[in-house]
């Protein structure tokens, strides 16, 4: 039987903050699978995740039984490649004095220190900010788009530069994005399409130089809507996803399994062929061109 | 429990956890208006309530409490309950 096989494989997932959205379940599918998965927490919400994770509040359970376990959660803000990076304003914040070591490069330099060199397999990147994603690309401020393009891909681009060096040839990574990238979708704004457009372009360059350099490959997930805390933020995530349903060409809604089973396929070496691609999870409703009832009235 | 006995813990844990003076607080105290607490405070406060009494807080119930008042009540309401 055909399988995915991650036994001694071991994963670094950036952007995890609770268990709703499909960074979680791109954990649970690469647990599953049989790797040893950590994660990169951003400051603000790392009091709330191990609060929850020592409480045992989260969906921990594996499909086929068993509970994942968290090998271990780090500090991450990957808006900052190095502790120079961190503004006064920030490193002084509540929720970060007492932190050290979540820039990229320091996390990079932890792992490296617990685990030694060639020892990623999988890098994750499930990340994105937009402090203005509200407001339309017409009324965004060069600072809001900036910081959604550096929070949100340069973030990818500088992962990949310091655990690059740290994986594994045959390793994979992979990041989620969304097809506002390339298509209309009113709402996502504040240059966060840019972002996902920048993220997908540098997907296909990084999974070249990455390729000839690391022998890894890179690839990204482009989703369709699911109700995630993330999401639910930008105010109009139930209307998205009965929309999808409508309109795709499965009637059914997404899942957070179907990406993180997606995602566990492509860093397995059953997708050893597949890199810098964008693969779609979103129940073909990309390839549509046209509502399935926009003529149901016309005559015959 | 008393509603005194909910409402001391529940300003007990207010203070605490959103860093403000006790003085500043009473039943008609607004979270967000008052004493600044963003959604993260919001959710950092509902974990430690539900710890604290041992009660599960719905999610569409958190959008309603606005003030430390509203929060007793609500409590007071899931322990006659339970």
């Amino acid at each position: 039987m055909l399988n995915i096989d991650l036994t001694g494989k071991r994963a670094f997932v950036a952007g995890i903050a609770d268990d709703h959205g499909y960074g979680w379940s791109i954990c649970k599918a690469l647990a599953a699978a049989g790797a040893s998965v950590s994660v990169g927490t951003w400051p603000p919400v790392l009091g709330l995740f191990s609060k929850s994770l020592e409480r045992d509040k989260l969906d921990l359970e594996l499909p086929g039984g068993g509970k994942m376990k968290i090998e271990k959660v780090y500090p991450l803000d990957a808006a900052f490649d190095t502790p120079e990076d961190v503004p006064p304003e920030i490193r002084d914040d509540k929720r970060y004095k007492e932190l050290t070591n979540y820039s990229i490069s320091e996390v990079a330099a932890a792992w490296a220190a617990e685990h030694g060199p060639q020892s990623v397999d999988i890098l994750v990147h499930s990340l994105a900010n937009g402090p203005e994603v509200k407001k339309p690309l017409l009324e965004t401020s060069r600072k809001g788009y900036l910081a959604a393009v550096s929070a949100s891909a340069y973030s990818m681009v500088s992962l990949v530069q310091r655990f690059g060096p740290l994986m594994r040839p045959g390793g994979a990574v992979v990041s989620l994005t969304y097809m506002a990238s390339e298509r209309v979708i009113p709402g996502y704004g504040g240059g966060m399409s840019s972002a996902k457009a920048a993220l997908e372009s540098d997907t296909r360059v990084l999974a070249f130089e990455a390729g000839r350099k690391y022998g890894v490959r890179v690839n990204t997930i482009s989703a369709g809507p699911l109700a995630s805390r993330a999401a639910k933020a930008i105010g109009t995530i139930e209307l998205m996803i009965d929309y999808y349903k409508k309109n795709s060409a499965l009637p059914e809604n997404n899942t957070a399994a179907d990406v993180g089973n997606t995602a566990a396929f492509l860093c397995s070496a059953l997708g050893q062929g597949i890199s810098g691609t964008t693969v779609y999870v979103d129940k073909g409703y990309h390839s549509m061109g046209m509502e399935p009832n926009a003529l149901a009235g016309a005559a015959q | 429990m008393a509603s005194e006995e909910i409402q001391k813990k529940v300003c007990d844990i207010v203070c605490k956890q959103l860093e403000v003076d006790a003085a500043k607080v009473s039943l008609e105290t607004k979270f967000a208006e008052d004493l600044g607490a963003d959604s993260l405070d919001q959710a950092e406060l509902v974990m430690e309530i539900e710890d604290e009494f041992d009660i599960n807080i719905a999610e569409d119930a958190e959008g309603k409490i606005k003030t430390v008042g509203d929060l007793v009540t609500y409590i007071d309401a899931q322990l006659k309950s339970k």
